[in-house]
């Protein structure tokens, strides 16, 4: 339940926040609120990445409409299905990271599933 | 131990972002910023285009005093409209940095010598050669100019002003995608790019001179084979004004000077720049009124060079393209008038030798006099290192291109214009009749252009406008003595004396690089001109009693190559009998010599021919990794084995046996006899590459056929850069193409959509819309409004 309400403000937090902020904002926004929620180090991780993965998966999706998935496909040399995805796990691995060590910091909780 | 996981974690991830956030070099790849450039809120994801979401937007600024409004049309070409010429150049400004802004400040930082700056040490070399040949020196020296006249600067103002409107409102989100790509932020416009901006279109089109290894030719071959092969005209050609003029008395004669010189590498225009432009008069028109058609061949890149505009005030209405960084337009039409400019070749470019006091290489000697150099440091920031520097040092003639040769370089894009010259075609586009044109384009500096012109008042004309220099006989032709100040251009022909024609009895006036005048002109020039397309141009109009739109379509996209024509009617009859049966051969003997992309003819016989060129010139090839020594030019080879069946040039130096001209002609089909020959396209590999050369953003194997010598002179990576024509009338009926799209931005539908039609040979009408309501269909409108 912690973490779902972690995913949730994560996902939110990355799109609302990265709208007016640069986008490393994803970066303390993810330690913080593991740190906070005294998330368990593999939840914080995985949790993390995915939340902003997913972000930043549907605010691409939403932007684009293919060209620009084209263009970073063909600059890559990867598929544009692949082209968002890999960024996007550019934002979730970054996030991942800082989630883990949000909840390394995080004094631990012995009621954290 | 949780806290020290979590202090490795988050150095690990403080790393990652880091990375992440700036550009890295790894093994020699560029890798960009990936989390500036993949996040979807201010990365790449930002410069997505859809054309469903174009939308009105509004501006205010303090720099109009009116309001403007630009209409986009369906062909995302803005149309301007406003009340006065300053509101009218503020908002050209605004549009050309909306669609182009990278483009506009990569062309400026190559004159400038900053491309390592943004682009990184690889580019250092290019930045050091274009900084010793004082580019960024000229773009000071026309700033200075300029400053004379705060009346026409004030246009510049407006316009500047228009350009820095965008980019101070643009943000980080919003950048083009190539500054996200390399990472960089755009910086603040100033009319010294716009003198940038001149200065590497001089360069491209003004910068030729082979000085160097016109004097080494010189010293291995003696005058009279140096007369042969590299001869100062071209006899056949017909030149661009047919005069007649009145020759001038013995002429003084310069004495050649001869070297043995390692050649300079500079960064030189390319092979195959050029253009062409004719107009027919009401009495050769179909429609009774002329007609005129004007292609400038260029470099092709995407962005396209050109950027299409139309620009209306109360005072004139014209429509055409712009060079992005230069007000007004540079080739189009207005109500009444059509304009357009091709190339001119004259050699506006000398070497002088320097004579030092010592070697400390800071002072030299002229007119018997020492004479101190100016020493110029300038300075290199390049991306991800320190700060470097080189000295260039700076004589009476000009810069000294490099230390260890001695030489300095006088050259015209150097000078201080002594006219405002950026008016040119801000005055040119509001005229109504030629003598109005020909005074608005007599502030013209450099480079020369042949100016072409017609109205509906059924004047058509051509003029040269630029600055010419007055040279002794053979001035220039290879290194000029530096000693005396007696030894440099004797000034600049006066601008009433340029070569020009008005009304002429033949019914048109054309160009296409030749030769500016016949040998009566009463001024000595020698240069780099075309041979065969502007007598092509000659026998489609002169071989035609009425010409239309169409006929000018057809002649425009024509891949008629008369180099062919002329060179085969000798080699082929010269074929032995075993190969003149060859496929090759019989192939050739039924060609129509047109360069069609399906054709494997141009192919057999630009590969057979280069073959022929190499053995026929073996004296100069085989010494070319000696001595820099001038390729000679292929009108030279066709025009002497017409004239001459027997000559020593003939014999291969490197046999015992005494070639003949039928021995070559066969040897050098030999050599190509077994190739497997590729169409055309295929061979040519026709490509429009992004200014990054990023494949991503280019567009590879276009399918179009053409030749250097054509009219649709299309090579691999040069070619009619912009396809115009205008009929004049009580409306002008006008077509355009160009390879490429309104935007700079490779995410938009209007990047590249042009290529198609334009590869095609078919042809936009453009059509000049006197009020924002008579446009079809636009897109969106821009308001600006004053503010105070």
């Amino acid at each position: 339940m912690k973490n779902s309400l972690l995913f949730l403000l994560l996902f939110v937090g990355t799109i609302s926040a990265s709208l007016l902020l640069p986008w490393w904002i994803i970066a303390p926004l993810a330690a913080v609120l593991t740190y906070n929620f005294k998330t368990a180090p593999i939840a914080g991780f995985f949790v993390s990445l995915v939340a902003v993965l997913l972000a930043w998966l549907l605010s691409i999706y939403v932007i684009d409409d293919g060209t620009v998935a084209l263009l970073m496909g063909k600059l890559f040399e990867v598929s544009d299905f692949a082209a968002p995805l890999i960024a996007s796990l550019v934002g979730g691995i970054v996030a991942g990271l800082f989630g883990l060590a949000g909840s390394f910091f995080a004094p631990k909780n012995n009621t954290a599933k | 131990m949780r806290k020290i996981f979590g202090l490795i974690t988050l150095f690990i991830g403080l790393f990652f972002v880091y990375f992440l956030s700036t550009s890295q070099n790894i093994g020699g790849k560029p890798i960009p910023p990936l989390g500036k450039l993949l996040n979807p809120y201010s990365g790449a994801w930002q410069n997505v285009e859809k054309v469903d979401r174009y939308a009105d937007f509004e501006l205010k600024s303090e720099h109009i005093t009116d309001e403007v409004k630009i209409v986009f049309d369906d062909r995302m070409v803005p149309h301007i409209f406003a009340q006065n010429l300053k509101d009218a150049l503020f908002a050209q400004g605004y549009v050309e940095a909306y669609h182009r802004l990278f483009q506009m400040d990569l062309s400026t930082r190559s004159p400038d010598g900053k491309l390592s700056e943004i682009l990184g040490p690889n580019l250092l070399d290019y930045d050091k050669k274009q900084r010793r040949l004082g580019l960024s020196y000229a773009a000071d020296n026309a700033v200075k100019g300029w400053s004379k006249f705060p009346d026409e600067l004030a246009n510049l103002d407006a316009y500047t002003a228009g350009i820095n409107h965008y980019i101070t409102n643009l943000s980080v989100a919003n950048y083009p995608l190539e500054y996200k790509l390399l990472d960089f932020a755009p910086t603040e416009w100033t009319n010294r790019h716009s003198a940038l901006l001149l200065k590497a279109m001089t360069q491209t089109l003004a910068g030729y001179e082979e000085d160097i290894e016109m004097s080494n030719a010189l010293l291995m071959l003696g005058e009279q084979d140096f007369n042969t092969i590299y001869p100062d005209r071209n006899l056949k050609d017909i030149p661009v004004t047919e005069g007649p003029y009145k020759k001038r008395v013995s002429p003084t004669v310069t004495e050649l000077i001869s070297t043995n010189l390692p050649s300079i590498s500079r960064p030189r225009s390319p092979d195959g720049v050029g253009s062409n432009n004719w107009a027919v008069n009401g009495s050769k028109s179909a429609t009774g009124m002329p007609i005129l058609a004007n292609d400038p061949h260029l470099g092709l890149s995407l962005p396209s060079v050109w950027y299409e505009i139309a620009i209306t005030t109360p005072a004139f209405s014209a429509q055409g393209v712009t060079l992005l960084g230069m007000p007004g337009i540079m080739i189009g039409f207005n109500q009444n008038i059509a304009w357009g400019e091709t190339n001119v070749g004259h050699d506006v470019s000398d070497y002088h030798t320097i004579e030092w006091t010592d070697a400390s290489k800071t002072a030299y000697m002229l007119d018997d006099q020492i004479v101190k150099a100016t020493l110029k440091i300038e300075t290199y920031n390049v991306k991800g290192e320190r700060e470097t520097y080189d000295t260039v040092r700076y004589t009476h003639w000009g810069p000294v291109v490099e230390d260890d040769m001695n030489l300095a370089l006088r050259w015209i894009a150097h000078d201080e214009a002594p006219t405002p010259d950026f008016m040119a075609f801000v005055n040119g586009m509001q005229c109504a009749n030629y003598d109005d044109y020909l005074t608005s384009t007599a502030d013209f500096y450099a480079p020369a252009q042949n100016f072409i012109y017609a109205d509906n008042k059924n004047e058509i004309g051509l003029r040269i406008n630029g600055a010419l220099p007055i040279k002794d006989y053979r001035q220039g032709v290879t290194i000029s003595s530096g000693n005396k100040t007696f030894d440099g251009w004797k000034g600049i022909i006066p601008r009433d004396e340029n070569p020009q024609e008005r009304n002429p009895a033949r019914g048109y006036v054309s160009s296409a690089n030749q030769y500016s005048a016949a040998e009566d002109y009463p001024y000595y020039y020698n240069g780099n001109f075309e041979p065969y397309r502007g007598r092509t141009v000659h026998k489609y109009l002169s071989g035609k009693d009425t010409v239309d739109v169409n006929y000018m379509k057809m002649m425009q996209n024509s891949t008629f190559s008369m180099f062919a024509k002329e060179a085969l009617a000798v080699m082929l009859p010269l074929l032995d009998s075993t190969n003149a049966i060859h496929a090759h051969a019989m192939g050739l003997k039924r060609w129509d010599y047109h360069y069609d992309a399906n054709s494997l003819n141009p192919v057999r016989f630009d590969k057979w021919f280069a073959a022929f060129h190499q053995l026929l010139w073996d004296e100069i090839y085989t010494q070319q990794d000696q001595v820099a020594l001038p390729n000679p030019d292929v009108w030279v080879t066709v025009n002497f084995i017409e004239k001459n069946p027997y000559s020593k040039f003939y014999d291969l130096k490197s046999t015992v046996k005494i070639e003949t001209l039928s021995d070559l002609i066969n040897q050098s089909f030999r050599q190509i006899r077994d190739d497997t020959i590729s169409s055309l396209a295929e061979e040519k590999n026709a490509q429009i590459l992004h200014l990054t050369r990023l494949a991503a953003f280019s567009k590879l194997d276009i399918d179009v056929g053409g030749t250097k010598h054509s009219l649709n002179a299309m090579q691999q990576k040069f070619g009619p850069s912009w396809r115009m024509i205008v009929a004049l009338g009580d409306t002008p009926e006008a077509y355009g193409t160009y390879p490429g799209g309104q935007s700079g931005n490779p995410a938009s539908p209007f990047y590249s959509n042009k290529i198609s039609t334009w590869a095609k040979g078919e042809y936009d009408r453009l059509i000049l819309s006197p009020t924002p309501q008579s446009i079809s269909n636009p897109l969106f409108t821009l308001s600006i409004t004053h503010e105070k």
